[in-house]
């Protein structure tokens, strides 16, 4: 059976390392982690065979919700 | 026409002109005091923030000491000595309240105790500062470093050292920040272990939050660890 692929943007180091982690441990690969709005929204154009998100709305200087409108379905 | 004002006149503008100047300053006071409003709000935000953060941090602290499976007693020693890195950081960056903080107080800071007189710590580079999040984020990398130097590594016998040194692209240059931290004159490192807290957290979350690459390599001379960013909001010229 395939794991279902996670993406997690997370901009606190720390935090991102144990996410990855839990996720694993649930059964899930983690595809790809950010800690930016814009390196994550790249990278969701070539990769569109997600399962799920982990999402942290507070990135520092701005916020994560560009990324939760390019998961939304077509 | 030109005339003298009556005394009358002049009495009536020096009124005027005292509640006008009175209504400046209570303007100016009320902005004042808006402002201060503002910025109490804004810390209690940005402090509620911080607090979130700092919890989530010590979740992931404990949950990578427990992972490394020691006995209690050395868990608490590993989950102790991370919570006072993440603790003098937290202090440098209250000082501040929360703006981006000078990577050499940072070093300072969580390195004292193995500063010594300095002979076999140095630490040098040109003035740079990391905001609160990427801040947190090194000052345990420091300690993991440190620490792993002070138990085995350059720090463990006599005659080793660390120099810890970094550099800032200079006008015009278009390569980011570079941070080495090199030991030198211990044992040889053993065979990399099992990746631990310390090596995911310098190899792959702090160049992550920094947009840049890591890499901790176990040369026969000693440790070295080298961190390459570009310059950012994370990462700024003081």
């Amino acid at each position: 059976m395939t794991r279902p692929k996670a993406l997690l943007v997370e901009d606190e180091a720390m935090v991102a390392l144990m996410m990855e982690d839990i996720l694993e441990d649930l059964g899930w690969d983690v595809a790809a982690t950010f800690s930016d709005v814009a390196p994550a929204l790249e990278w969701l154009t070539a990769n569109d065979n997600l399962d799920g998100a982990v999402l942290d709305i507070n990135l520092g200087s701005e916020l994560v919700f560009p990324v939760a409108e390019a998961l939304k379905p077509a | 026409v030109e005339r003298n004002p009556t005394q009358g006149e002049i009495d009536a503008l020096k009124a005027v002109a005292r509640a006008t100047a009175t209504a400046f300053e209570n303007v100016r006071l009320i902005n004042h005091l808006q402002e201060a409003v503002e910025r109490r709000e804004f810390l209690i935000r940005e402090l509620d923030h911080r607090v979130k953060n700092t919890l989530a941090a010590v979740q992931a602290i404990a949950r990578q000491s427990l992972k490394a499976g020691h006995d209690p007693a050395r868990f608490e020693a590993a989950f102790s000595a991370r919570l006072k890195a993440m603790s003098q950081t937290h202090e440098l960056l209250a000082l501040g309240s929360w703006a981006p903080a000078s990577l050499d107080d940072l070093a300072r800071r969580v390195l004292a105790p193995m500063m010594g007189d300095g002979t076999r710590l140095s630490i040098s580079g040109p003035p740079v500062t990391f905001s609160a999040e990427a801040a947190v984020a090194v000052g345990i990398g420091l300690h993991e470093l440190a620490t792993n130097a002070v138990k085995y590594g350059a720090l463990s016998q006599p005659g080793g050292a660390v120099a810890l040194a970094w550099s800032t692209p200079l006008e015009g240059e278009t390569r980011g920040f570079e941070l080495e931290w090199r030991e030198c004159g211990g044992p040889a490192p053993a065979a990399e272990r099992r990746e631990g807290m310390g090596s995911a957290l310098l190899n792959r979350g702090l160049p992550r939050t920094l947009g840049g690459e890591g890499m901790l390599a176990f040369f026969p001379e000693g440790v070295c660890y080298r961190l390459v960013a570009p310059m950012s909001g994370r990462i700024a010229l003081a």
